[in-house]
């Protein structure tokens, strides 16, 4: 008897490198050989300990049994924890091709899963961006894309384009009929309007899913050798711009990656501001400056003097920062924070304050780039306006086209090459 | 006499006319069966032809050279257009027709084109190997290439009027006999449907002063794209009254009585289309329903009251209509029954409405479980068709969804089955705004022309028409507009929500009475780029042949039930597969894997 799917593939589950386990999985038509071999009922779901030899050597592995359909991609599965070193793993994908398995192909699993209708395409999609979402704010973004609170508003609309398309119909199929009444035109329209907010609030609500989304962007501003990129080097804890006593040191934007905790945010170094230069280069620095601090979502202006207070431009999502502190001690006026880039005085607080300020989440949520294109592209069908004669007609052929482009988000008529597209997206094993 | 034959149509109903006569302009020898000559083409319902929807399928019929159009506007004793303040892809002719002379009309058509006529019933057919010989008559036997049946109401039908049951296809007309059994041994899924007339009145004992006054259309109107040459008889009015809380008491009163309520019957019957007890014990808030008064014929003393179809008992339908203003004194000519008919699975059927288990043997009308003249008249024509290019050996002929009604028609059927009697409708159709009533004859004159369906009348006709139209077409693209700094032509304005067809028109030097037609093609050429897309993407799919995979149970990945069905109707490929019913777009993905798979095992 042989275990129900496709032909039998398999792939790492777990990151590679060293870890204290390593996972494989396995999934489609496995061999029963196979199972005879590690003594392993068929149809049993558990987990078994069992000592696999790879010939030069064996690992003591965990296996656990999915018998289909109960599985993640819906056809038979097994899972082998092995001892977290990519050598084992080696031996283990060795070992698995001479049973005749073959490696997947990225996104295999997945499709496998939407095709046995484990999971729709929108889940599917949520899967894979949950992989990919590189800091909390952006899975906290993803989740009622992922966990089906979105699905249920796009179903909400529908449904309200629906119930007009109903009275529309009735209004076209039964007008000779005594019980439809005429309804005019300006209720169809009033209808509409309310599924037309209702579709834009979506929008408005949900931004399409970019690698960069949500990542947040601190910039450093100041007067020139205020020690900007003291910060940034300190902050960064290692050397990345080049700390001079001249003024006007840092010609470029420097960028970094700062990982806080349980998320990473962009930190930029930029050129000093000030009023007056003549150097060319020096100039075309302080345009980018500029540019990066309107880029910001977080300014943090540095200063050397107690007096200076944030210049207006620069007033929104800023803080002062008042640096050389060791030099000379901030008046007990000096509301800001004070630090000293050298001595690595107040850069504990400057941290914490950075992290405190910059997890706060946004509130925006997202969604895939896909499904933000299909609700666009309907909101943008719902909002041509009919008139004349063939109001009804006009109206009731937009409606149809509209709850395609919503019907097509979930992947009731899409067809194999978006599939592809998506599933292309996905990290092998997931 | 010989009795061989191209082709045999078994019926005289809308759908076996056209039948036969779509088989003898094709050129064939044909021959037409029915238990009596003198009631073929009879409206056994509403004495009228048209409505939304159906007046499209009308006009298609028309289009193809069939002769309900014409027939109508012989005998349509007032003409209207429905929907007349919509645009016109929902507009529809409607004809009352003199009753008599619509009947008398089509016989005298089927006596000019020269089509045997035979009064006989048949009871069975002779087969081997899935292909009919001939049919066996209780007078004689009629050897065929190929065979149309319809059946209509008459397969095993019932006739019910209060507790009375009794068997018959159309009040005192025996029912057929015999087929049933032979439906039966085929394994058909034969289903059970109802439909039901109401009491016809004499027209002396109606007091139509007190009625309101339904006029025609001043602007004459016709239903054949011949136009004037059909000239309508003498126009006449309708009539409305309504019933009322005295009505609804007696009804509710006697609600047992009626057939419908006291559970002697098991069909099922159209929900657009509900006897008066439906409509009062359904809506038990309305204490009114309108009833349009239409006369059966010019001469006619009978009258029919459109809207209280019942099978309530004699004496409570005269008890109930006197309750009715205008009808106090009214007598009945003939009682109101409901009629109960076992139909066949469409799902058993090939778009070209051929039975799937016979190479030859073609359904069409309500046997099919559709409802409607205009519906059986459609289904006369793609089986007449059909059977015709089979006994030509040519290829098979399929209406698309995409550029007819005809198409809707047959496809809903052959994927969907029925779950009550099938009506046409306009939202039934996805390109709506491009399936008018008005340009049924561009989208059928291809193919209509290709098999030989079209006269030398009608194609001049035709092609006067498109010459009109062309007219206003190079009227529109070269008169120039001046709006603001920019200049348009009246062309581009067409596609403009600011504009109306009138203000178009009116900045034209001359335009003729194709006008309107001319401008929605205009205005909804894009939706004509849309279908051609569709088409592509279908013919697509048509390329993926389903004819390796031999078993479904093998596809990893299907349903159990969707594998079944598949199994079952083993589709040419994904374009039919698609056409499945309950087959997802899921499914059709997993087949295309599947397909994927197999090649690479073929060409490895």
């Amino acid at each position: 008897m042989v275990g129900k799917g496709l032909d039998p593939i398999f792939a790492q589950g777990s990151a590679p490198g060293r870890s204290a386990i390593a996972v494989v999985r396995l999934s489609g038509k496995l061999p029963a050989s196979l199972y005879e071999e590690l003594k392993i009922n068929k149809n049993e779901r558990s987990f078994f300990l069992r000592e696999i030899n790879f010939g030069s050597f064996a690992d003591s592995c965990l296996v656990l049994n999915f018998p289909a359909p109960g599985s993640y991609t819906g056809e038979s599965m097994l899972e082998i924890q092995s001892h977290g070193n990519q050598l084992i793993v080696a031996e283990i994908f060795q070992w698995l091709e001479e049973r005749g398995l073959r490696e997947a192909e990225p996104g295999e699993f997945s499709k496998r899963a939407f095709l046995n209708n484990k999971i729709s395409l929108v889940q599917a999609e949520g899967i894979s961006l949950g992989i990919e979402a590189e800091t909390k704010d952006q899975l906290v973004a993803l989740d009622s894309f992922r966990s089906g609170v979105l699905s249920k508003k796009i179903e909400s609309v529908m449904s309200q384009l629906n119930g007009v398309l109903v009275e529309l119909e009735a209004q076209l199929d039964f007008s000779d009929e005594e019980d439809v009444v005429d309804t005019r035109s300006s209720v169809i329209q009033d209808s509409l309007n309310c599924v037309l907010i209702e579709l834009s609030d979506l929008l408005k609500n949900y931004g399409p899913y970019e690698k960069n989304s949500l990542k947040k962007k601190v910039v450093l501003v100041g007067r020139p050798n205020v020690g900007k990129s003291s910060i940034f080097n300190s902050l960064l804890n290692e050397d990345v711009a080049i700390v001079s006593q001249k003024a006007g040191t840092t010609r470029d934007v420097v960028r970094k990656v700062l990982p806080l905790s349980g998320f990473e945010v962009e930190i930029e170094d930029t050129a000093g501001l000030r009023p007056e230069t003549n150097d060319e280069i020096e100039k075309s620095g302080m345009n980018l400056s500029v540019k990066a601090a309107a880029a910001a979502d977080l300014l943090i202006y540095v200063t050397d003097d107690p007096e200076e207070t944030v210049p207006q431009e620069f007033k929104d999502h800023s803080f002062l920062v008042l640096n050389k502190c060791d030099l000379s001690p901030p008046p007990p006026s000096f509301s800001g924070l004070s630090v000293s880039a050298k001595t690595g005085e107040g850069m504990g607080l400057l941290l914490e304050k950075l992290n405190s300020l910059v997890s706060s989440s946004s509130g925006q949520k997202l969604i895939s780039e896909r499904t933000h294109k299909k609700l666009e592209s309907a909101k943008k069908i719902v909002s041509k306006k009919a008139s004349g004669a063939d109001f009804f007609e006009m109206t009731a052929q937009n409606i149809r086209d509209a709850n395609q482009e919503l019907n097509e988000i979930y992947g009731e008529l899409d067809n194999e090459k978006i599939l592809d597209q998506i599933f292309n997206n996905f990290c092998i094993g997931k | 006499m010989n009795n061989i034959f191209d082709l045999v149509v078994i019926g005289g109903g809308h759908a076996g006319v056209e039948a036969v006569l779509a088989g003898k302009r094709m050129g064939h020898n044909v021959a037409l069966i029915t238990l009596d000559k003198t009631k073929t083409g009879r409206m056994s319902c509403n004495p009228a032809i048209g409505g939304i929807g159906k007046t499209h399928l009308a006009k298609e019929i028309d289009a193809l050279g069939g002769y309900m159009a014409e027939a109508t506007d012989l005998s349509g004793i007032q003409f209207r257009t429905l929907n007349k303040k919509k645009g016109p892809a929902v507009q529809a002719t409607r004809a009352q027709a003199d009753k008599e002379l619509y009947e008398k009309t089509i016989q005298a058509k089927l006596e000019k084109e020269q089509i045997d006529v035979f009064e006989d019933e048949v009871i069975d057919f002779e087969e081997k190997n899935g292909e009919i010989f001939a049919a066996v008559g209780k007078n004689k036997k009629y050897k065929a290439k190929a065979f149309v049946l319809t059946t209509g109401t008459f397969l095993n039908g019932a006739i019910l009027i209060g507790n009375n049951k009794r068997e018959g296809g159309r009040i005192d007309e025996k029912k057929a006999t015999g087929l049933e059994k032979f439906f039966e041994k085929q394994d058909l899924m034969l289903g059970r449907l109802k439909t039901g007339t109401p009491p016809r009145l004499a027209k002396e004992t109606i007091n139509f002063e007190v009625l309101e006054e339904q006029p025609g259309d001043q602007e004459v109107c016709y239903m054949s794209f011949l136009e004037n040459k059909n000239a309508h008889p003498k126009q006449v009015s309708c009539f409305i009254t309504k019933t009322n809380k005295k009505t609804h008491n007696i009804i509710k009163k006697n609600i047992k009585k009626s057939a419908m309520y006291s559970g002697l019957i098991s069909g099922v019957g159209p929900r657009y289309c509900p006897s008066i007890e439906d409509k009062i014990m359904r809506f038990s808030s309305k204490d009114s329903h309108q009833i349009f008064v239409e006369p059966e014929g010019l001469e006619s003393n009978w009258v029919y009251p459109n809207g209280i179809s019942t099978s309530l008992p004699g004496e409570v339908q005269e008890e109930y209509i006197r309750s009715i203003e205008g009808f106090e004194s009214a007598k009945i000519l003939q009682q109101g029954y409901a009629v109960e008919y076992d139909y066949i699975d469409p799902r058993n059927l090939e778009k070209t409405l051929r039975l799937k288990n016979f190479k030859n043997l073609f359904l069409a009308g309500q046997i099919n479980g559709t409802t409607g003249y205009e519906e059986a008249g459609a289904q006369g024509m793609v089986a007449g068709i059909n059977a015709s290019l089979l006994v030509q050996k040519k290829t098979e002929w399929i209406p698309q969804r995409q550029n007819s009604y005809m198409g809707v028609l047959v496809d809903d059927l052959t994927r969907f089955g029925v779950s009550e009697p099938y009506r046409m409708f306009t939202s039934r159709a996805e390109h709506r705004l491009v399936l008018r009533q008005d340009n049924a004859d561009e989208r059928m004159f291809e193919a209509g022309k290709h098999m030989g369906l079209i006269n030398k009348e009608r194609e001049e006709a035709f092609l006067k028409k498109q010459k009109e139209k062309k007219q206003n077409f190079e009227q529109l693209r070269k008169t120039k507009i001046k709006l603001g700094d920019q200049t348009k032509t009246a062309h581009d304005l067409c596609k403009r929500n600011d504009f109306t067809m009138e203000d178009v028109k009116e900045r034209l030097e001359r335009t003729n009475k194709r006008f309107g037609e001319t401008y929605y093609d205009i205005r909804y050429s894009g939706y004509v780029d849309k279908q051609r897309r569709e088409l592509e993407k279908m013919r697509n799919l048509e390329e993926h042949d389903l004819g390796l995979i031999f078993d479904y149970a093998e596809v990893v990945g299907l349903s159990g039930e969707v594998k079944e069905k598949l199994n079952k109707t083993k589709p040419k490929n994904l374009l039919e597969a698609a056409g499945v019913e309950g087959i997802t777009p899921a499914a059709l993905n997993v087949l295309a894997i599947h397909l994927k798979k197999i090649d690479a095992i073929r060409t490895s």
